[in-house]
């Protein structure tokens, strides 16, 4: 992958949560992400807040919008805003040092707003996944 | 209920009975998820906004420790932003479900709505 | 799929996805207004119907289809 995650993405630290784009197609695609100390979610368990993990797949969609955007000669990553999520089921809450695998399937857009899937997992194991529409401004 | 005096500051909490009530709460455009969402334009994130509804569903059931187990639907209706809504109300109602409670909850301020959430907390 | 199995198939699955009655998706109801919709969910309406006739309606094409009638006739055309 020719790109930083920092090209792809505009969000940073103490909230970006994607480390890796791994591979991604034209609907489609691997995010990877290791759970770190300072990140902004970690509660007092020393583990993630179910709602990081809304917002990893949600970077993680992102991530796939900002590696489309490069391949046709943008220079900056696209903002995108969540505007829906539907159906997010919680497995289990990672820890530090778990290293997140997240695959996200895009779906139609219309008006600057794409319908998406998106399911993460450690070590092979489920730990969420949902459905969410992702708005990109025009 | 880590965002609690980090993300927003409680000003009043509202129970108008026992599993219904609303919270008004200042954003703090202090808070360090600013640096990163987005470095030179703070933004609330969505997600941020889905914990404050969990947490000020636990102030208004006084249980402090649930979690979502799911989301139905969360619909995300205006961009909220420290400048834009420095002050916003979180109506919360919840009914038993199992283990744990079937919540609505709704961000809003006086010129609109920011957020409607169902969802199941156990 | 003949007309009437278009249209019986986009009044159960609209009505599902969008909790309406069957009822109410009549041939010159106004889609956008019957079912609700906003700039969030115009996009349910395009994968559903993507989903279940393979049929794309591409942005362009849909102010053409305001009424339940035009989505028969689009459907139905692009089969």
């Amino acid at each position: 992958m020719p790109y930083s995650i920092e090209e792809l993405i505009p969000q940073r630290a103490p909230i970006q949560m994607v480390d890796v784009l791994v591979r991604a197609s034209e609907d489609e695609a691997v995010c990877q992400y290791t759970v770190k100390d300072g990140n902004f979610f970690i509660e007092s368990d020393g583990r993630l807040s179910e709602v990081a993990l809304i917002e990893h797949i949600a970077q993680s969609a992102s991530a796939h919008a900002g590696w489309k955007a490069r391949e046709t000669g943008a220079t900056e990553a696209p903002i995108g805003y969540i505007g829906e999520v539907k159906n997010f089921h919680l497995y289990q809450r990672p820890k530090v040092g778990d290293v997140l695998e997240t695959v996200v399937s895009m779906g139609p857009e219309v008006q600057g707003v794409t319908l998406m899937r998106g399911e993460t997992r450690v070590g092979g194991e489920i730990v969420a996944d949902t459905q969410m529409k992702i708005y990109v401004p025009e | 209920m880590f965002l609690n005096d980090n993300f927003y500051k409680v000003i009043s909490v509202v129970r108008e009975e026992e599993m219904k009530g609303n919270v008004c709460l200042e954003l703090l455009p202090e808070c360090s998820v600013y640096d990163g969402h987005f470095p030179g334009k703070p933004v609330c994130p969505g997600v941020c906004n889905m914990e404050t509804i969990k947490e000020c569903a636990c102030m208004v059931l006084q249980k402090d420790d649930l979690r979502y187990e799911s989301i139905k639907l969360c619909r995300l209706t205006a961009v909220a932003t420290p400048a834009v809504c420095p002050r916003i109300v979180v109506e919360v109602s919840a009914e038993a479900k199992g283990s744990g409670y079937m919540i609505q909850g709704a961000i809003r301020d006086e010129q609109q709505t920011y957020m409607e959430l169902k969802g199941i907390l156990v | 799929m003949t007309r009437e199995d278009i249209i019986a198939k986009v009044q159960s699955t609209l009505a599902e996805e969008f909790e309406v009655e069957e009822s109410v998706i009549t041939d010159d109801a106004v889609i956008y207004d019957t079912l609700q919709l906003d700039s969030l969910s115009l996009v349910d309406l395009v994968a559903v119907i993507q989903y279940t006739f393979k049929v794309k309606i591409p942005v362009e094409d849909l102010p053409k289809v305001k009424t339940f009638k035009d989505l028969y006739d689009y459907i139905e055309s692009h089969q």
